[in-house]
């Protein structure tokens, strides 16, 4: 009897043993999070974008968003927002991936930002050419869209892989503020079709948190 | 019948029972091996799917061909490749006829001809990866708890649910055929074994490998498309879509093959008396089934080589880009999708049908009207494909033809329920456990027959289309249906095949946990449902957490009242260890007649059979050494 | 219930020869389903056209020489083993040549791929030719595997005089191989009229 016990524990414990790496596998691909740094006026947002993520990721060779500090270093590979409720987020995006061009104009435009505008490099605008889309910012729920202008593709200093240095690879950098509605978790993602290689580039990065799309949570 | 003089079934060779040799161990030594091989080849062919390797960084070649290499090498080392290579050197054909008793757990980690130990093999198989199927449940609960995400992410979310579906729907599509049609199946109709016992044993380690192939998924980033694989989700995928590829070709392979063998050997084998009026019921729906998966399994596996080829060799069966389309997958796929699902039922119809009579000690009320009501479900499954895709932009014209034979084939299924409600009528009812569960399955597929009637009607169809409805639905028909009627076979045959006694009271608390925790879970669901809740989507409106918080506990409690059942049968076989009697539910049928446990060779002469297959309620013949009404003669 | 030398009674011999008709019978049944699927594929792409993608290019069309060919070696190849089968006195000189013109057919397949003229992306048609025609050439490398374990049992029974083996069973296993490989071939006439003719 006590031999059957000890062996009974030990294939529950084998079982328990399984399970928990089971769960801890899934557990550990969750992506994390970043909260927007707080400022006087609201809540400030900084974020790249890459032509391929960094070369330690599971996925290298795949556009994706990171976070980044003020300075445009930092940076770190998440892509849930926590903000504010009823507040103002103020977003720049620095964009270091080259032009893809749009299949829809429409989304050239920015609508659901304060004013209805944007900058690009400084400079305020309502849209740009749907040609020199790189990505865009969407946050359907909140009717936010934003395009990013890529960059030329005879950019001699192109960034490869994150992390990007703005100081010595080209990119454009785009700045809007939007504002957050009630609590809730918001999904955002790029709907230009980047994930290079896949059916119709929409698989890959593009179907992927943690690249393309992620969530904005309205705390 | 022809008797031939033999050795005696003792002089056949053993087998060896060492590490070393072809057995489970060597077979997972030489899957490694074979994967790694064959993936390292794999990088070299320059295929058509190259062109986006260096953008995606993902070589669907070299994955499929490493599943391809894992699981030949692991089939080869269990020694399937053996008997084959002898074949091509012309050697002769060699039928296991002569099974012997062996002791010790060695023959369950090696190839065995025996439909009694391969029936083991796929009963702690299979539930293996029923619980961690049941485990991916869970985490969906446990997800779900909240209203936003907490727990998973979405993509892992979906994995989740994607893993839960293929695991349930793949692997129990033999969840109930494998462990009781490969043991019963020959006893019943008087055979020692089945038609083709290798093919039987390989039909088991395919799906093995299939379990092992899906759950690698978690190692390839997991495919976001459910268990139907849709497109163009699917083609957009990631690598972990190969493992859901793999997966589903083994396990379609696997079903052509048991199917084909379970029916080759009840239309061939049955012992003199047998004639078709006199085969058990559960023989019958094990009959229907097998044509099922002969069929409609083909069809899954020519659509999955479509998904494989559109990913590695640059076709576009499922492209709209290149002249494919999305929807060829889902018409293709539910052309074998909705047989799949009766292949689930309809031995849950057998299982309850078999058993009603032995505890209502009644003879089987309309027989014949349950045969053909199991036929006609088999028959009709075909027909109703398309009202998967009524809201799928299908022509208009179509939908009344599929609405109509969708609702057509609840007249079949109707017939089962009549027989069931027949056989009851004024029976000395036994409340024993698997009474119980055979009553929780009427009650239950009940609810899942009569929603399954708003599925199939288009106007309500097109509102819940999608829904946790659907969901509740599909979860009483499956789990209400095969899950409890798997349960009813598993106490009422388990004393036999196991050779030890259940404990019948924490059988029947274990019962009531799991019937009230079933429907706590999944009633609610039709709310949720109606509610507007879709499915597979992590987020759902704050108003409904408290239905789903409800629900989450209820299945909790499911779960729980599983794990219950593995107390009771570690409790039965490990334990208390009280020998089984060979007939304690005075059952008629033949495989009671035989000592628990059932020698390896079943029987020493072949059975005759003759009279009526229920004769329960009538006075037993006061000579029974001659011909046993019902059953076997000489044994 | 001891099994003895003297009690252990034989299953009936027949019931061996019998499952392995009905089971060839069956798998007929698995692969009319099977490639069922890919002229449902065929007609249904066709009918759609999606984006005039049905064909891609403007040499969309296989060699209706080599179709014939592969057709031919396939069409000889399932008669001879039809006549195989019921002719014991032949089974082995026409076994083997219907397994040499099996292979044939098989090869000229994945010839006919060499000199095609378009790929698999060229279309809808193009998907579904490649797709059929390799898992059928798939399913004729099954047929030879089958049609050379019946025929090298044979041969080798009939070396040794049929001293191990029972010639009733070797040839019943032909004439399952045979049901099979005649329906196959069936099958691949279907295929040559959708794929080259329709």
């Amino acid at each position: 009897m006590a031999r059957r016990t000890v062996l009974t524990l030990s294939a529950t414990l084998l079982v328990i043993a399984a399970i928990a790496a089971y769960v801890f596998l899934y557990l550990t691909n969750v992506p994390g999070s970043a909260t927007a740094a707080q400022t006087a006026n609201g809540a400030q947002l900084n974020l790249a974008t890459v032509p391929a993520a960094a070369t330690n990721d599971p996925h290298p060779t795949w556009v994706s968003y990171y976070v980044t500090n003020g300075q445009g270093t930092g940076w770190q590979h998440d892509t849930t927002f926590v903000v504010p409720a009823h507040s103002l987020v103020h977003v720049t995006i620095r964009q270091y991936d080259s032009s893809s061009g749009l299949r829809n104009p429409f989304i050239s435009q920015a609508t659901g930002t304060v004013g209805g505008t944007f900058t690009l490099d400084g400079k305020t605008m309502q849209a740009i050419n749907p040609d020199l889309a790189s990505h865009v910012f969407a946050i359907p729920q909140l009717g936010v869209s934003v395009p990013l202008a890529g960059i030329p593709d005879n950019a001699k200093n192109a960034c490869g892989n994150a992390p990007c240095d703005p100081s010595t690879t080209a990119h454009t950098t785009t700045t809007f503020t939007f504002r957050t509605g009630a609590k809730g978790l918001y999904r955002w993602q790029c709907f230009v079709p980047c994930g290079a290689g896949y059916v119709l580039d929409f698989g890959g990065p593009m179907q992927t948190v943690g690249y393309m799309d992620g969530f904005l949570k309205v705390v | 019948m022809t008797a031939v003089a033999t050795p005696s079934p003792t002089a056949t060779p053993r087998q060896r029972n060492g590490l070393i040799g072809f057995n489970l161990l060597t077979g997972i030594v030489l899957g490694v091996a074979g994967w790694w091989i064959a993936y390292l080849l794999g990088g070299l062919i320059h295929g058509a799917s190259i062109k986006a390797f260096s953008e995606t960084g993902q070589n669907d070649i070299q994955i499929l061909l490493g599943y391809a290499g894992g699981v030949l090498g692991f089939l080869a080392g269990l020694g399937f490749a053996n008997y084959p290579i002898r074949r091509v050197l012309g050697h002769p054909p060699e039928i296991p006829t002569h099974e012997i008793d062996e002791p010790g757990l060695a023959k369950y980690f090696r190839i065995s001809t025996d439909h009694k130990i391969i029936s083991k093999q796929y009963f702690v198989g299979i539930a293996i990866f029923f619980f961690v199927g049941g485990l991916n449940a869970m985490l969906i609960r446990t997800e779900l708890l909240s209203p936003t995400t907490h727990v998973f992410g979405a993509n892992q979310y979906l994995t989740i649910v994607g893993m839960h579906g293929a695991m349930m729907l793949g692997m129990m599509t033999s969840g109930m055929i494998g462990p009781f049609a490969n043991y019963l199946v020959p006893l019943m109709i008087g055979s020692r074994r089945m038609a083709f016992p290798r093919i039987e044993a390989l039909t088991f380690w395919l799906l093995m490998a299939a379990g092992v192939v899906l759950v690698s998924t978690i190692f390839f980033g997991g495919f976001q498309t459910g268990w139907t694989g849709y497109e163009p989700l699917s083609d957009q995928g990631t690598a972990g879509y190969d493992a859901y590829l793999g997966f589903f070709t083994l396990v379609s392979i696997s079903m052509s093959l048991l199917g084909l063998n379970l029916a080759a050997t009840i239309v061939t084998m049955r012992a003199p008396g047998m004639t078709w009026s006199r085969l058990p019921i559960f023989v019958w729906s094990v009959l229907a089934t097998s044509m099922l998966m002969v069929l409609a399994a083909p069809m899954l596996t020519a659509t999955l080589l479509m998904g494989a080829m559109d990913r590695t060799a640059d076709t576009g069966f499922f492209l709209p880009g290149v002249g494919g389309s999305a929807f060829l997958w889902e018409n293709l796929f539910w052309v074998f999708g909705h047989p799949e699902v009766y292949v689930l039922a309809i031995p849950g119809f057998g299982i309850v049908l078999e058993l009603l009579p032995v505890f209502a000690r009644k003879p089987l009320w309309g027989y014949r009207l349950a045969v053909a009501g199991m036929m006609g479900v088999a028959l009709f499954s075909f027909f109703v494909w398309q009202h998967h895709l009524f809201v799928s932009g299908i022509n208009a014209d179509l939908r009344p033809f599929y609405m109509l034979s969708t609702e057509i084939i609840s007249l079949p299924t109707g017939f089962t329920f009549l027989c069931v409600l027949g056989t009851l009528w004024r029976g000395r009812i036994r409340m024993t456990v698997p009474m119980l569960f055979c009553l929780g399955w009427a009650f239950n597929f009940l609810f899942g027959g009569i929603s399954g009637v708003f599925n199939s009607d288009v106007p309500s169809d097109v509102t819940t289309h999608g829904s946790f409805f659907v969901m509740a639905h599909f979860h009483y028909t499956i789990m209400g249906g095969l899950v409890f009627s798997l349960f009813a076979a598993i106490y009422y045959w388990g004393p036999k095949m196991t050779g030890y006694q259940f404990n019948e009271r924490l059988g029947k608390i274990q019962f009531w946990a799991m019937f009230i925790s079933f429907n706590s879970t999944f009633g609610p669901l039709f709310a949720v449902g109606f509610l507007g809740m879709p499915r597979r989507v992590v987020t759902y409106p704050s108003g409904l957490t408290g239905l789903n918080v409800w629900v989450s506990i209820s299945a909790f409690v499911l779960g729980l009242s599983l794990l219950f059942f593995l107390w009771i049968l570690v409790k039965a076989v490990v334990f208390d260890r009280i020998p089984a009697e060979d007939n304690p539910w005075h059952s008629k049928s033949i495989e009671w007649q035989l000592p628990t446990p059932i020698p390896a060779y079943d029987f020493n002469t072949i059975p005759t059979f003759s009279g009526d297959p229920y004769p329960y309620g009538e006075p037993v013949p006061a000579a029974m050494g001659g011909e046993m009404p019902a059953t076997a003669g000489a044994m | 219930m001891d099994a003895t030398h003297e009690t252990f009674q034989e299953e009936p011999r027949e019931w061996a020869a019998r499952s392995l008709t009905a089971a060839a019978k069956m798998w007929c049944g698995s692969l009319a389903f099977f490639f069922a699927a890919f002229v449902f594929a065929y007609f249904y792409l066709k009918a759609l056209d999606l984006n005039h993608g049905w064909t891609i290019g403007k040499h969309v069309s296989p060699s209706g020489g080599l179709g014939v060919a592969i057709l031919a070696a396939y069409l000889l190849s399932g008669l001879l083993m039809y006549l195989a089968a019921r002719r014991p006195s032949d089974e082995i000189s026409m076994g083997v040549a219907a397994i040499v013109l099996a292979l044939l057919g098989v090869g000229l397949q994945f010839l006919e791929y060499a000199f095609l003229g378009f790929g698999p992306a060229s279309g809808g048609y193009a998907s579904v030719f490649f797709g059929w025609t390799a898992t059928y050439a798939l399913g004729g490398l099954w047929g030879l595997y089958w049609m050379e374990t019946s025929v090298a049992a044979l041969w080798r029974a009939r070396r040794n005089g049929f001293a191990q083996a029972d010639p009733g069973m070797l040839r019943n296993g032909m004439m399952a191989c045979s049901i099979c490989w005649t329906f196959f071939v069936a099958i691949g006439t279907i295929m040559f009229v959708v794929l080259y003719l329709v």
